[in-house]
């Protein structure tokens, strides 16, 4: 008993005799130094070190109790407990385990409760049971994961949650089966909704948008199941952001009709018929564009987070589709199926996309977005090679943005433009002139080479570009080769 | 744009007595001191009572790259205005090198003087530094004084002997034996 603590704080060495006494002197060097100032480690304020411990996983915030006196009980006033059961490396906590982590608790609240969990080793009581706990101890979020065993017990929670849980207001589930629409009663308070892996019945989407009357955001990632013959997402006011992507199944056409959707994200783009979002801030194909905007920002919109009227609005697409969505969105392809008319292209700020601008056909599609999105500021496009060969007929058309198109109105506040995968023919390098010439505020403007392109083109291509006469005082060109990078 | 006539100055002085004199606008980032410029209670020098010199320059830095962000941000579409990823990468920057006594003490001033992104460095920092150690290596690096006797420490220990399972330090009693 009595040596156990001496060999215990001995670090190293297989020697326990000397590193003993070694530790013992150190150990008293030590005390008498906090005699004359306390040690720093024991001068951090209290309350700071639960949310110090909120960010370890569970197993390690509960062994800083061994530290001192001061730590001993903080980690039970952790407010955010995130259980891992089903890990692999980390192995499966039972359920008498969790019960004594969870009596533990002595924080009057938890924000976040989040278990994931372990099939063979938690039985539907038990999880019925930890749910509880977090119904009682004011959880806001909850998220269970990893369910599939225990559907009947899911349904049940979600069906009491979504009506009875009033801080709820965030729940995120995976790997489920939902029910049908008993499974969401109306709800007055769940902001956020993630389902992650989750087997949805027809009419699941739609009773989750009409009946969470105060959802903000809805995410649907990896989900599978039947969807209705045409998917309406309508939110009378409140849903900010939404998430559809790699749905497994049938994508039939889908409407959106949400009032105060700022964020879309989805890989469907080209399924989408209308959209009748006047406030659309970020339409996004995929995760891929999300670099520089970072999707955090907008997944859990807390509920005191005020930083919600960010100004920037910004278009992103990543899929091949992007020119045929393009025309849709804008409304060029004969009859528009995009319902809400230009207005809302003339706050658009950021627009982000893949095209081909070797044909000719895209290079107009491209010059009628951006006399359209008049407050633009940053264009990055992707040069991608596109299927289409039509570029023949148009022949005569290879000085297009030379000849063809008139800069008055054309990208006049565009700050910061990215063209990548450039291959320095033709239209691309008419746009690219173009815009050095043309464009009065642009500050900076990165062409990036397509790989393989001869080293002596590219610097060719370059010397052409730095020599050009520049529009903007301030710009700087830079240019990337694959095989040089600066 | 708008500070063409000349900048306010405020005093601080650190617990081991340097002071240290920095605009107004930086001294208002941390909240403490904001309240008591704005109850014009402070003509004279500051004392803050509980940072000591080196700590108390580490959070003017920080104070004044805060100003230098936002005073540029109010100017649209300024070439310092940071996204989320640079904010964090510049975050890790300033607390690189930050070593286990200066960060604590980071904490208590940041603390003290209600500075929250900060204290939310501070806290990361912390974190990362704590992550995957034992209590054995928490107090080694952080100079702990372990002040349970062993048989308290044995009774923590088995209370929460889930967590302990793996702690190699407690293997190696048994197998010591």
């Amino acid at each position: 008993m009595g040596d156990y603590s001496e060999i215990k704080r001995s670090t190293e060495g297989d020697d326990v005799q000397g590193s003993q006494s070694k530790r013992q002197k150190q150990g008293d060097e030590e005390e008498e130094q906090s005699f004359l100032t306390p040690s720093p480690f024991e001068s951090i304020p209290s309350h700071i070190i639960p949310s110090i411990l909120t960010h370890l996983p569970v197993d390690e915030a509960a062994r800083t109790s061994a530290l001192s006196h001061k730590w001993k009980d903080s980690w039970t006033w952790i407010r955010d407990l995130n259980l891992n059961l089903g890990g692999e490396k980390n192995c499966c906590l039972t359920a008498k385990q969790v019960d004594h982590i969870l009596s533990s608790h002595r924080g009057e609240t938890i924000s976040t409760f989040r278990v994931a969990l372990c099939v063979e080793h938690h039985s539907a009581p038990d999880v019925n049971r930890w749910v509880k706990f977090a119904e009682r101890k004011g959880v806001h979020r909850l998220a269970l994961l990893n369910c599939r065993r225990h559907r009947d017990q899911y349904n049940r929670l979600l069906r009491k949650f979504a009506v009875g849980c009033e801080s709820l207001t965030a729940l995120e589930l995976s790997r489920c089966e939902l029910g049908g629409i008993s499974s969401f009663q109306e709800s007055k308070n769940l902001k956020t909704l993630k389902l992650q892996n989750v087997a949805l019945k027809p009419d699941t989407l739609e009773c989750i948008v009409t009946k969470c009357l105060s959802l903000e955001s809805l995410l649907l990632r990896e989900c599978s199941g039947k969807l209705p013959a045409r998917v309406r997402i309508c939110s009378p006011s409140n849903l900010r952001m939404l998430e559809l992507t790699k749905f497994g199944g049938f994508v039939p056409p889908m409407e959106i009709r949400a009032k105060s959707l700022r964020v879309l994200v989805t890989d469907m783009v080209e399924k989408i018929e209308k959209i009748d979002s006047p406030d659309l801030e970020i339409l996004s194909s995929g995760h891929v564009c999300f670099e520089d905007t970072p999707h955090r920002r907008y997944e859990p919109p807390d509920v005191d987070d005020n930083d919600n009227d960010d100004p920037i609005r910004r278009l992103m697409l990543s899929s091949p589709t992007d020119a045929e969505f393009l025309g849709h969105y804008f409304g060029l392809h004969g009859e528009s199926p995009v319902e809400s008319e230009t207005h809302e292209f003339d706050k658009l700020q950021g627009l982000f996309i893949n095209l081909d601008l070797d044909p000719v056909l895209q290079n107009i599609l491209l010059a009628i977005v951006l006399r359209k999105c008049t407050h633009l500021r940053e264009l990055d496009i992707k040069l991608v090679q596109g299927c289409s060969s039509s570029s023949g007929r148009w022949v005569d058309m290879a000085n297009y943005w030379e000849t063809k198109v008139s800069p008055d109105s054309i990208a006049q506040r565009l700050k910061k433009t990215r063209l990548r995968g450039f291959t320095g023919k033709d239209l691309q390098l008419g746009f690219a002139k173009f815009l050095i010439t043309k464009a009065p505020v642009l500050g900076k403007l990165r062409i990036r080479f397509r790989k393989n392109i001869p080293e002596e083109f590219v610097e060719a291509i370059s010397a052409e570009l730095l020599s050009l006469p520049r529009a903007s005082l301030d710009l700087s060109i830079e240019i990337d080769s694959h095989s040089c990078l600066k | 744009m708008s500070e063409s006539t000349e900048k306010k100055m405020v005093r601080l002085r650190s617990s081991d007595g340097e002071v240290f004199e920095v605009e107004e606008s930086v001294a208002k980032v941390a909240k403490t001191l904001q309240d008591m410029l704005e109850e014009d209670c402070a003509d004279a020098v500051i004392p803050i009572t509980c940072v000591r010199a080196p700590i108390l320059t580490k959070v003017i830095d920080y104070c004044k790259d805060q100003v230098m962000i936002s005073s540029s941000s109010s100017t649209t579409n300024n070439p310092n205005e940071r996204t989320e990823q640079e904010r964090k990468a510049w975050g890790q920057k300033f607390m690189e090198g930050v070593d286990s006594s200066t960060l604590c003490e980071l904490l208590v001033a940041s603390n003290f003087l209600n500075i929250e992104g900060l204290l939310n460095l501070g806290v990361d920092k912390m974190v990362s530094m704590i992550q995957g150690k034992y209590p054995q290596e928490i107090r080694d690096m952080f100079n702990v004084v372990n002040d349970f006797t062993p048989e308290e420490e044995e009774e923590i220990r088995n209370q929460n002997a889930w967590a302990f399972e793996r702690d190699p330090y407690y293997k190696k009693r048994s197998s010591s034996k």
